[in-house]
């Protein structure tokens, strides 16, 4: 069995009281498997997901913890060069990308 | 690297926040956690590869590019804080099945593997053996960090 990472969800907990997401345009860059995107979703008023791995992305796409508003979108994207206009997001969440 | 942080810093808005958190490289303790019973088997380390190649360049990359951003005035940090993140392995074949590096394959450049010692594995299951629904633990140091854009001139707007 792989590893269970995290299942305290301490990068959450800790993301959250470092930033607030509620009504916020916000930007998840290595968004992997989509586990902290989904769940910022449920708070933001949009978020995004961007990772420059194909296969991370459709597992982020498929992962659908439950129905939530607004959805998050998912592109397939490096930070040098990103598809945004300028001034888009509120927040940039930089996850374990740097 | 510099050229991802500039452009995190365009698409955010005048006073938006930019969030990084990565692990730490460092030596990461190595647990066997059985009947509410933490039991500590040695150090991981961190700061290596499974074959032993160092890590550190990409975080002192990071690091130097932001240390360059502040300096222009792009950003200002508010704030840093260290926590630890745990992940867990019924078994010490599955730590090595999960961070070996098969002979002859590319690192993958993505995913974190960091292999324990053989000795600590050794210890980690002999008591994994001793005690029903035990785990194996490795608790990696996590920093998180909050910036805030500003324009060159260094005021957030």
């Amino acid at each position: 069995m792989p590893a269970r990472r995290d299942p305290e969800g301490a990068v959450a907990r800790n993301l959250n009281e470092v930033v607030d997401l509620t009504g916020v345009r916000a930007l998840d860059i290595g968004c992997g498997d989509g586990r902290l995107t989904h769940r910022a979703a449920a708070v933001a008023t949009r978020i995004v997901g961007i990772d420059p791995n194909a296969e991370r992305l459709s597992l982020a796409r498929c992962a659908r913890p439950e129905a939530r508003t607004p959805r998050p979108f998912f592109a397939q994207a490096r930070a040098e060069a990103m598809p945004f206009p300028s001034g888009a997001f509120d927040v940039a969440v930089a996850s374990w990308s740097l | 690297m510099v050229d991802a942080l500039k452009d995190i810093w365009r698409v955010l808005t005048p006073g938006g926040l930019f969030v990084d958190w990565r692990d730490v490289p460092c030596d990461w303790p190595v647990e066997v956690v059985a009947g509410g019973r933490v039991h500590f088997v040695g150090l991981a380390d961190g700061t290596r590869h499974p074959d032993g190649a160092s890590r550190s360049a990409q975080p002192d990359a990071a690091d130097k590019a932001l240390v360059r951003l502040l300096d222009e005035g792009r950003f200002i940090r508010e704030g840093r804080r260290t926590f630890d993140c745990a992940w867990y392995w019924d078994t010490p074949d599955e730590v090595r099945a999960d961070n070996e590096i098969p002979a002859g394959s590319a690192r993958p450049d993505w995913q974190l593997r960091v292999l324990p010692p053989p000795s600590v594995l050794k210890e980690a299951g002999r008591l994994v053996k001793k005690g029903s629904g035990a785990h194996v633990r490795m608790r990696l140091t996590m920093a998180i960090a909050r910036y805030r854009k500003c324009l060159p001139s260094g005021s957030p707007k």
